[in-house]
């Protein structure tokens, strides 16, 4: 299911759950929480979708509706980087998009005070460029792809944070870049877009890309028969 | 005859285990089962906790986070006890009286351009003892706090705030201050139509921290 843009502002991206809290031994205690708060963005024209899944085990996805959406990953190893979740985006919209990514450790629902690491990695597959012949601009031909910095398609740029006692984040820039068939020698230059620039061109096409959550798990200490729960938190920006 | 002193021991301790009430309990869901956790004042202990709402499906106006900033249920009204209810906060403390202070962090945008201030309405409630640990009723009230710490407002609690016991001569201090899953309620501070327009749309965040200090 693809969630529109004013939907997707309007649940505010997949948030499961954030709280930090903390007991003291002596006569101080103090406890803190996130406020979390949106303002609409107007839809820009063109195409924006975004379409939020947990990765099954078999490479299947459960797509997640919204808040507080859990996902069963008992079943799991993760001993090693396993992909768990994916944020697809369908996109023909020229400004940039800034990803931001919050991840907890894994939180022991007996005593909240014991917790899991987890490493989580953001990393995207390396896109092929959608190419459109344009009807209305007859001179030139174009390819749009997604672009990111820093660039996750490099395994050498992948953000992975670990979560130890508590919340990481991490952020990715993501746009749609887009190139210009030269009519001389039929080389691709870059060119700047303006917002629903791919529709503009006469066409319906669009960039999709997918964004991949990974994790690892430091099962050092863990307690049998008691449930671990981490909050993941994805939230994004048009700059 | 030899089995009285022994008796009278078991009474003793039957009678010092009954003091041990308990005066808070927290439910953890864990899925397919259930863990009640129970704390008596067995101990000296104290906490707090601050327990965010999610927004329900149904998006009614007044209720959870996230929100949205533009939403009549979070625009600035002159009674600063009212507003959209974000959270729950709970503190329990045989420490008493206790010394309470919350500090809260504006709204930042994820680029970190925009800063917007808020108040923010904590409503406690608990029940007061006397020497006698007696319960002499209920003490209600509020504690409103500003995101921004230049404010001056007589609607502002100045901090630290003190809970304290029904007492003449301190010794009912020894009883527990409860307050329970009692409400925190958000408003934003008086912004105009113009300036709210001029937020750039996207996620806002921002920390709201609660101290406690006993006595």
């Amino acid at each position: 299911m693809k969630l529109p843009i004013r939907l997707f502002f309007s649940v505010c991206l997949v948030s499961m759950f954030s709280m930090v809290l903390i007991f003291a031994d002596n006569s101080i205690s103090s406890a803190s929480m996130n406020i979390e708060a949106y303002k609409e963005i107007k839809p820009p024209e063109g195409i924006f979708n975004i379409q939020v899944s947990f990765l099954n085990e078999s490479g299947s996805k459960t797509p997640v509706s919204g808040i507080g959406d859990a996902f069963d990953m008992s079943f799991r190893d993760m001993t090693s980087l396993t992909k768990v979740f994916v944020v697809m985006v369908q996109s023909n919209y020229g400004d940039k998009v800034k990803f931001s990514f919050r991840f907890s450790p894994f939180v022991n629902q007996i005593n909240r005070s014991k917790t899991l690491s987890a490493s989580y990695m953001i990393s995207a597959d390396k896109q092929d460029p959608v190419t459109v012949s344009s009807s209305s601009y007859y001179y030139y031909d174009y390819r749009f792809m997604a672009s990111f910095s820093p660039d996750i398609t490099q395994s050498t740029n992948f953000e992975l944070v670990t979560a130890s006692s508590s919340e990481v984040s991490c952020s990715v820039d993501y746009s749609i870049k887009g190139e210009r068939k030269l009519w001389d020698d039929g080389s691709y230059s870059e060119f700047s877009l303006s917002s629903g620039t791919i529709s503009q061109l006469g066409t319906q096409s669009y960039v999709e890309t997918n964004i991949y959550g990974s994790l690892i798990v430091d099962k050092t200490g863990i307690e049998p028969n008691v449930d671990y729960v981490s909050t993941v938190v994805i939230s994004l920006e048009v700059l | 005859m030899r089995k009285l002193p022994v008796c009278l021991v078991v009474l003793l301790v039957l009678l010092l285990a009954s003091t041990a009430s308990l005066f808070a309990k927290t439910t953890h869901e864990t899925g397919l089962t259930k863990a009640l956790e129970l704390m008596g004042f067995i101990r000296q202990y104290h906490m707090v906790e601050i327990l965010p709402i999610e927004e329900n499906e149904s998006k009614t106006l007044g209720y959870g986070m996230p929100f949205d900033i533009m939403g009549n249920d979070v625009s600035y009204q002159s009674n600063k006890t009212i507003g959209r209810q974000i959270a729950t906060w709970t503190i329990a403390s045989t420490y008493a009286p206790i010394s309470i202070e919350i500090t809260a962090t504006p709204l930042m945008n994820l680029a970190q351009t925009v800063s917007i201030d808020y108040y923010l309405c904590f409503r406690y409630n608990y029940a007061k003892f006397n020497d006698n640990g007696i319960s002499t009723g209920s003490n209600n009230g509020y504690i409103v706090v500003s995101s921004d710490s230049n404010i001056a407002s007589t609607d502002i609690t100045e901090m630290p705030l003190k809970l304290e016991n029904e007492s003449t001569d301190g010794s009912g201090q020894i009883y527990p201050i409860i307050s329970k899953s009692q409400d925190v309620r958000f408003m934003l501070s008086d912004y105009s139509d113009s300036e709210k327009a001029n937020w750039p749309g996207g996620y806002y965040t921002s920390t709201v921290t609660i101290r406690i200090i006993g006595s």
